[in-house]
């Protein structure tokens, strides 16, 4: 059995460990870093705490987000520190069992393999697991 | 107490904190024989306390830590490496240290203890020999009643039980007694994990056997101690025998409380509490209460632990800030009234966590007399120190960082820069020199000077130093400044100690003391004048965590610059066109007082387009200087200066190499905090620093293949006539005095650079009259070796040239003229006045596009 916190990007439906997720809260405004990285979009005051905000839209090969747009945030941990997803919309918490949870297709592109761990086959849709270590570089 | 002074005790506690760090670290070393991190750190504590024993004259010290030294520079240079012969010498080098240790804190000498077997044995193992001097076991069993245990570390344990605990119990009072089973212990070692506390610990079950074997023992191990692992410090337990059998009970419950009461405070404050064993046990019990009064007034709090409230604070404030800004809207007394309370709590609360951090520079200071006069005598030196401003603050981990790089400063001061009582007086000097220390703060740092009044340096010979070892050219030291000269000492690799001895240590020379200050975001410079004296500055930030630092806007989002590097702010203003920005090439300058200002925008160096302030000339220049430069930073708006807390940058925005750090606004915005040295570096690349007209030359050299780009260099030269000559073949400007023409072949000429630079007074070739001065400045052009100079008497502006506004003149030496703001200017056929200088210029087959 297998835990993820679920949310959708363009449509798509991606889930993260639960283990790995602090908090899942309404996107805060955000600082931008001029020079950063496509998928770095910008730094938001988590409580006092500095919190790098990662768009996830350049690595899935979608259109990056648009400046005025007021996304979810998704705050990860990554080695220690808290990193925060930009998301559409956050879903549910939900159990996979483990017999539904399975190697992503080999269709998938190249560039997207390093970044999706595994696809469950939910009842109605399928939901790919990122690796939120490679999602949060941004590289 | 009588002969263990201040230093010698600090010293004490130190190395036996240091010691039990080494055992640890040899251990695991050979475990992981390539571990670097472990070699320098045994290799540090061994030079520290090498160091320190030389000054407090603990020769035999001294000569072992030397040899110990030597060998681990060895394994430190890959020449060795760590096998389980050098660690047992290693090891048993530790031991033989405290050894010494521990008769130095009984009676304060370093005698009896057997340093020439270890240090055969150090130099066996290092000759290639194996070691088989015989372990000097008995020596310091035998001498140094309150050590055995830890030479015997490893032994097995009923050998050495006999001896501590016949020896505490019938005659020394001195001896530990092991902690855990039993609480009355005379130990004042407080930290739990010394060594001596886990000998004791491990050897424990046998002693209180043997113990209890001994009819006349007090039933002192039987009783559990509350806090186990924590030596009751100073407690009262070491009288003789017989008294400690009367009073076992109370000494006992006594010591218990104490130890629960002291437990953590000891582990925490082994520097406070700490008093030898020997002072301890001897001293009377009512100095001993005194001992502890003062002990307990004072704990040692984990520095994570201060960061930690340092951050929470910061918080605290953000939070403050919203709440007045919502209270202010709310219009509800009451609600205000509460608010401006916290308000207050709030910033006291601020002061004095960060108060915590802070100690007074003199901590660092107290060491200095006693370095300056053994120092001074080792050098036949008579020095006088002088300390000014030792109450001025700063942040204990600051401290910390800055007290290596300010003693050899110090040394460095009484070795090298103070002569000799002989050469003094020679110089009309009184025979001592003075060494002043002084601090004190400045814009939101701490200022720290060590000034002596001796030879000073001779930027010649740190010329001709740096050029015999290759650090610079002779070409590069004949252009440079007496200040940059002085900035070559900073270079690594140039370390003046010719031969590794105690004092000069091994090869740690100034480029160590910039590389560590620069670690804390302080500077480091140095003034010097020959036969008056040398000064050297050094400027640290008051603390690491917070910064004072300028806000400022661009393209509506806000980043901080740190205060340090702000020189002044200049306002541009569209309206007024002298304050206007210029253009060399392609590179945007500024006039400030007559000097150019190279101009960075900052929207450009951020990607995010050429910028306001480029664009329509409105905004602020934000004078900045970094290492040895100076430049404009050119900003939209400047907000504000404000105390900053400094949080560091996501991993993923290092590599950028732009910001130093991020931090969270009084708003609640988060804003980046510039690495303006990183600025420079990027943006300034191709300046040639420091030479005159560099700035004319290098914008040239990054648009040599844009020669069209017609900009123009406008000149007076005399009867108030203005000449335009253009820009892209000019190399340098330069100002000479006139005593430097000289005469040939009716040519004047002057001497330059090696070579022989023919002149052309352009006021004599175009018929005005230039006044007679001093200074003569020149527009040197270079073709190929050719190079010469015109004379013009100044240099009024860089313009854009106006194609349309020129107009047809035929006179000798001009192609024209045109109106420049709104004056008639005469260009310059730069042709003809170069050959009037010398006619072969043209003759070489070169590009003809080099010369306009």
């Amino acid at each position: 059995m297998a835990r993820y916190v679920t949310f959708t990007v363009a449509d798509g439906l991606y889930g993260v460990d639960v283990l790995r997720v602090q908090e899942a809260l309404r996107g805060h405004e955000r600082t931008r870093v001029p020079l950063a990285p496509k998928g770095i979009a910008g730094l938001v005051n988590l409580r006092g705490q500095v919190v790098l905000t990662v768009d996830l839209r350049p690595r899935l090969g979608l259109p990056q987000l648009d400046e005025d747009a007021d996304p979810m945030m998704v705050v990860v941990q990554v080695a220690g520190e808290p990193v925060s997803l930009l998301v559409d919309e956050i879903g549910d918490v939900v159990d996979v069992p483990a017999d539904r949870v399975e190697n992503p297709p080999d269709t998938l592109d190249p560039d997207l393999r390093t970044l999706i761990r595994a696809a469950c086959t939910l009842d109605d849709r399928l939901l790919l697991v990122l690796d939120v270590d490679q999602a949060a570089a941004a590289a | 107490m009588e002969d263990i002074d201040e230093i010698v005790r600090e010293f004490l506690v130190e190395s036996h904190e240091n010691l039990d760090q080494l055992d640890r670290d040899l251990v695991a070393l050979e475990e992981t024989p390539g571990a670097r991190d472990l070699l320098s750190s045994v290799f540090r504590t061994i030079h520290t306390i090498k160091g320190t024993s030389g000054f407090l004259a603990f020769g035999n010290l001294e000569r072992l830590t030397h040899v110990g030294e030597n060998l681990l520079v060895e394994l430190r240079d890959g020449k060795r490496s760590m096998d389980h012969a050098t660690t047992d010498v290693l090891l048993r080098m530790v031991d033989t240290v405290r050894a010494l240790l521990a008769v130095i804190e009984r009676d304060g000498t370093e005698g009896g203890v057997d340093v020439d077997s270890a240090i055969a044995a150090i130099v066996a193992v290092q000759e290639g020999k194996t070691a088989e001097v015989p372990h000097p076991r008995e020596v310091p069993a035998a001498e140094v009643a309150p050590q055995p245990p830890v030479a015997w570390a490893s032994e097995p344990v009923a050998a050495p039980v006999a001896v501590p605990v016949a020896v505490p119990v019938v005659e020394s009072p001195a001896e530990p007694e092991p902690a855990p089973a039993a609480p009355a212990v005379p130990e004042a070692k407080p930290k739990a994990k010394t060594p001596r506390a886990k000998i004791a610990k491990r050897t424990a079950p046998p002693v209180s056997a043997t113990v209890e074997t001994l009819a006349a023992a007090p039933p002192v191990p039987a009783t559990p101690a509350p806090a186990p692992q924590a030596p009751a410090p100073q407690a009262p337990a070491p009288a003789p025998a017989a008294h400690v059998q009367e009073d076992a009970d109370a000494a006992l419950h006594a010591a218990a409380q104490q130890a629960l009461a002291t437990a953590a405070a000891a582990a925490l404050e082994p520097v406070a509490e700490y008093v030898p064993v020997k002072e301890l046990s001897t001293a009377p019990l009512e100095e001993v209460g005194q001992l502890r009064t003062a002990a307990e007034s004072s704990i040692r709090v984990d520095v994570d632990l201060l960061d930690q409230l340092m951050r929470q604070v910061g918080e605290l404030v953000l939070a403050r800030n919203r709440l007045s800004r919502l209270a202010g809207a709310a219009q509800d007394a009451d609600l205000a009234r509460s608010a401006q309370q916290i308000n207050l709590i709030a910033t006291e609360l601020q002061d004095g966590v960060m108060r915590t951090r802070m100690q007074p520079i003199e901590h660092v200071w107290s060491k200095m007399p006693r370095v300056v006069r053994d120092l001074a005598s080792a050098c036949g030196r008579e020095v006088r120190l002088e300390l000014t401003g030792g109450d001025t603050e700063l942040d204990r981990g600051l401290l910390e960082a800055v007290k290596d790089p300010l003693t050899h400063l110090v040394r460095n001061a009484v070795d090298h820069g103070i002569e000799s009582p002989a050469d003094r007086v020679a110089k009309g000097k009184s025979s001592q020199g003075l060494l002043e220390l002084r601090a004190s703060h400045a814009g939101g740092q701490v200022v720290v000077e060590v000034r002596d009044d001796g030879a000073g340096i001779d930027p010649a010979k740190v010329a001709a130093k740096a050029v015999s070892k290759g650090l610079r050219t002779a070409e590069q030291v004949a252009a440079m400044s007496t200040g940059d000269l002085l900035n070559l000492l900073f270079l690594p690799g140039f370390s003046t100690a010719e031969a590794v001895t105690n004092v000069s240590g091994r090869g740690v020379g100034m480029d160590v003391v910039r590389t560590r200050v620069e670690a804390i975001g302080g500077t480091v410079d140095v003034e010097s004048t020959i036969g008056v004296g040398t000064v050297w500055r050094l400027r640290i930030p008051l603390t690491l965590a917070i910064l004072p630092a300028l806000t400022v806007e661009v393209d509506g989002d806000v980043y901080a610059v740190p205060q340090v590097h702000v020189l002044e702010l200049v306002a541009l203003d569209s309206a007024r066109s002298e304050s206007a920005i210029e253009y060399v090439q392609t590179a945007p300058v500024y006039r400030l007082r007559g000097e150019l200002l190279q101009l960075v925008s900052l929207a450009e160096v951020l990607g995010l387009g050429r910028g306001q302030a480029l664009e329509n000339a409105d905004g602020v220049i934000v004078v900045v200087g970094a290492d040895d430069n100076r430049f404009g930073l050119l900003v939209d708006r400047v907000l504000t200066t404000e105390e900053i807390v400094v949080t560091p940058l996501a991993t993923q925005l290092k590599s950028i190499g732009i910001y130093s750090g991020t931090t969270v606004l009084g708003d609640g915005g988060v804003a980046l905090i510039l690495d303006i040295q990183a600025v420079a570096r990027r943006t300034l690349l191709e300046v040639e620093r420091g030479q005159s007209g560099s700035l004319l030359s290098a914008a040239q050299a990054a648009a040599s293949d844009q020669v069209e780009a017609a900009q123009l260099l406008v000149a007076e030269i005399g009867d108030d006539r203005r000449v335009a000559m253009p820009l892209a073949s000019v190399a340098r400007l330069e100002h000479v005095r006139s005593d430097e023409v000289e005469m040939v072949g009716g040519r004047e000429v002057i001497q330059y650079r090696g070579t022989i630079l023919p002149l052309a007074r352009l006021d004599r070739l175009l018929g005005a009259r230039a006044e007679a001065t001093d200074e003569m400045l020149l527009v040197v052009y270079t073709r190929g070796e050719r190079s010469v100079g015109l004379v013009v008497e100044e240099i009024v502006d860089i313009v854009e040239d106006q194609v349309d506004h020129h107009s047809e003149i035929d006179d000798r030496g001009l192609i024209g003229s045109t109106v420049i703001n709104g004056r008639v200017t005469e260009l310059l056929d730069v042709r003809a006045a170069v050959l009037a200088a010398d006619d072969q210029f043209y003759e070489d087959e070169i590009d003809e596009r080099e010369v306009a």
